[in-house]
């Protein structure tokens, strides 16, 4: 019962913390920034849990920009878990900068849940018209009962903080995540369009449309954004090179696409169109 | 059309078992015109190695075994009194040739070390106000073993900074043991030269070459500069480091048959080029961490492009 009131609170205050943020949103909704969308994907830890069992929800998403704050982002929709923590880290590169957000969450209903997906609007620098880039989805499934360790962990919890004190705290940190600083610099575009006008990344039928923008503009942030496209596609993980791809990657189609994409990205600008209409002949080829 | 630099690679794979890094990153220094510097224990074939290497490139090749008495003029030479001729005639030292191999360099003193390392950095010599070319290509091999400190003089990190790599050479595989058993139980193997030294500098010129994209540039330069910012590292490596390792990412697109550079080439390399530029805190020791893992570690943690 003391569990059921607890979710119920939860849901209220994040009610409460979308309430509070949405005039504010939609007051900056007319403000967008160019930026090249590499990847935007979420994952979970775990696919299953038992209700109160802690998984751990990642959103990266990287852009070909260096940029401090990434306020455009929209998380997942996640009425049906309990955010127990957050934590955002910011990693900047040469290539641009990645935002990972990970969220310590909680099932509060039995049953699968759908997360995702998390949304970024931004101006697409190839077209300059303003998209809403899509990640993927997730699908989490919460078993009936904790395990006994688990809830022993929920009942020291509940013994050591009031609900009244969760309920308040859950309120701050879902305002908090929502009211984040925005960036300055950002341009002023018309309002939102319909969705999905990109494909979503980093699935990979976005391959095909990687091949379709090489063969229309063979330039190099073309094959830099198929390259990141082909690493989702492959299943890159973070940090990894070319080199640790192929260590996994039998298929030659594969191989030849792996080859091709890091020719087009780091080849001479000489030579970079015809390394991009060879990349994007390499993608049709896997892409089949 | 000069001959494929990856032909000496095959031919040295002949001599030597296994150590493909060792064997890599002697090539990488002669393509890019740098210094290396080899650690293993004795039996490891860090000799055999350069040996072998200068047959195979036909150069001049010269061997010093570094002692406690060694001159600084038993490298670079002298200025000798000619009694017939009544005058002084000039003797240059083994430093002149193409592949020097400096066995054991820890054991010389300081002074002679700082003759080689100038040598190394200025490539010529001066004797008695004359200065004298050192020939071209001109690379030093370096050995030095991590036991045995006794008598040992280290080389300090701005002295072993010159050295453009530190390839760190460990013990064969039980297979690789039995190999190296059953090649040399029939007597080493022969090896002929298969490259000339116009095809090195024709390789040196192509590493030079090699095209590096700004992002792959400023991926090497975030690797050195995440050794300046480690809780571990007393003192991180210096912008001679990242020069170092765009030459080795050059050199390894290069020997790779590429004229274009990688984050791959970066990384490969990264541990080469940096590991004897760091100068570790007291802590790395006492937590009882592992230099290597820790650079591995800060290595992973920079992005590639």
């Amino acid at each position: 019962m003391a569990r059921f009131g607890l979710a119920r609170r939860a849901l209220v205050a994040a009610l409460l913390a979308v309430l509070v943020a949405a005039p504010l949103a939609m007051a900056r909704a007319a403000e967008y920034r160019l930026l090249h969308v590499r990847t935007l994907a979420v994952s979970v830890d775990r696919t299953q849990a038992h209700i109160g069992g802690q998984l751990h929800l990642t959103v990266r998403t990287a852009v070909g920009e260096r940029v401090e704050a990434l306020p455009e982002l929209i998380l997942p929709d996640l009425t049906a878990f309990q955010v127990l923590a957050d934590a955002e880290r910011v990693e900047h590169a040469a290539s641009g900068t990645t935002f990972v957000a990970v969220l310590t969450i909680a099932p509060n209903l039995p049953g699968s849940s759908v997360i995702g997906p998390a949304y970024l609007d931004a101006i697409d620098p190839g077209t300059h018209r303003a998209l809403r880039y899509r990640s993927n989805t997730v699908v989490v499934t919460a078993l009936a009962s904790a395990p006994s360790q688990a809830r022993e962990i929920i009942a020291q919890v509940h013994r050591l903080l009031p609900l009244d004190i969760l309920f308040v705290l859950a309120v701050i940190v879902g305002s908090l995540w929502l009211l984040r600083p925005r960036a300055e610099g950002t341009v002023a575009v018309a309002p939102p369009r319909s969705e999905p006008s990109t494909p979503a990344l980093p699935a990979s039928e976005g391959l095909g449309v990687w091949v379709e923008r090489l063969r229309a503009a063979p330039t190099r942030a073309n094959a830099a954004g198929a390259r990141a496209a082909l690493w989702a596609r492959l299943g890159a993980r973070e940090r990894e090179t070319a080199q640790d791809v192929l260590g996994r990657l039998s298929d030659p189609t594969g191989r030849s696409a792996v080859a091709a994409a890091e020719r087009a990205a780091f080849v001479e600008p000489a030579r970079e169109a015809a390394a991009a209409r060879d990349l994007a002949d390499a993608l049709a080829r896997l892409v089949g | 059309m000069s001959l494929d630099p990856r032909t000496v690679r095959r031919e040295l794979a002949r001599a030597i078992v296994g150590q493909e890094e060792m064997l890599e990153g002697l090539l990488l220094a002669l393509l890019a015109g740098g210094h290396a510097l080899l650690e293993g224990a004795p039996g490891l074939a860090k000799t055999l190695a350069c040996t072998s290497l200068a047959h195979l490139i036909g150069g001049t090749f010269r061997r010093v075994q570094f002692t406690p008495d060694l001159l600084p003029s038993d490298i670079v030479g002298t200025r000798v009194y000619d009694q017939r001729g009544g005058e002084f005639r000039t003797l240059l030292g083994p430093a002149f040739c193409n592949l020097l191999l400096a066995d054991e360099v820890n054991r010389a003193p300081a002074k002679v070390q700082s003759a080689l390392l100038e040598a190394m950095q200025e490539r010529q010599v001066t004797l008695a106000g004359e200065t004298h070319t050192l020939p071209s290509p001109f690379v030093v091999l370096a050995t030095q073993n991590p036991l045995d400190g006794e008598g040992t003089y280290p080389l300090p990190l701005a002295q072993v900074d010159r050295f453009l790599v530190k390839i760190h050479i460990d013990a064969p595989s039980r297979e690789q043991e039995l190999k190296i058993v059953d090649r040399y139980g029939a007597g080493a193997p022969e090896l002929t030269a298969v490259a000339s030294l116009d095809d090195v500098r024709d390789w040196q010129g192509r590493a030079r070459r090699v095209h590096v994209e700004p992002a792959v540039r400023a991926y090497a330069v975030d690797l050195v500069r995440a050794t300046r910012s480690h809780p571990l590292i007393e003192a991180g490596a210096s912008p001679r480091a990242s020069l170092a390792l765009l030459a080795l990412t050059r050199a390894r697109a290069a020997l790779e048959g590429r004229d274009f550079a990688t984050p791959d080439d970066v990384r490969a390399y990264a541990p080469g080029a940096l590991r004897h530029r760091i100068a570790w805190s007291f802590r790395l020791a006492s937590e009882g961490r592992e230099a290597e893992g820790e650079l591995a570690s800060i290595i992973a943690s920079v992005p590639p492009p």
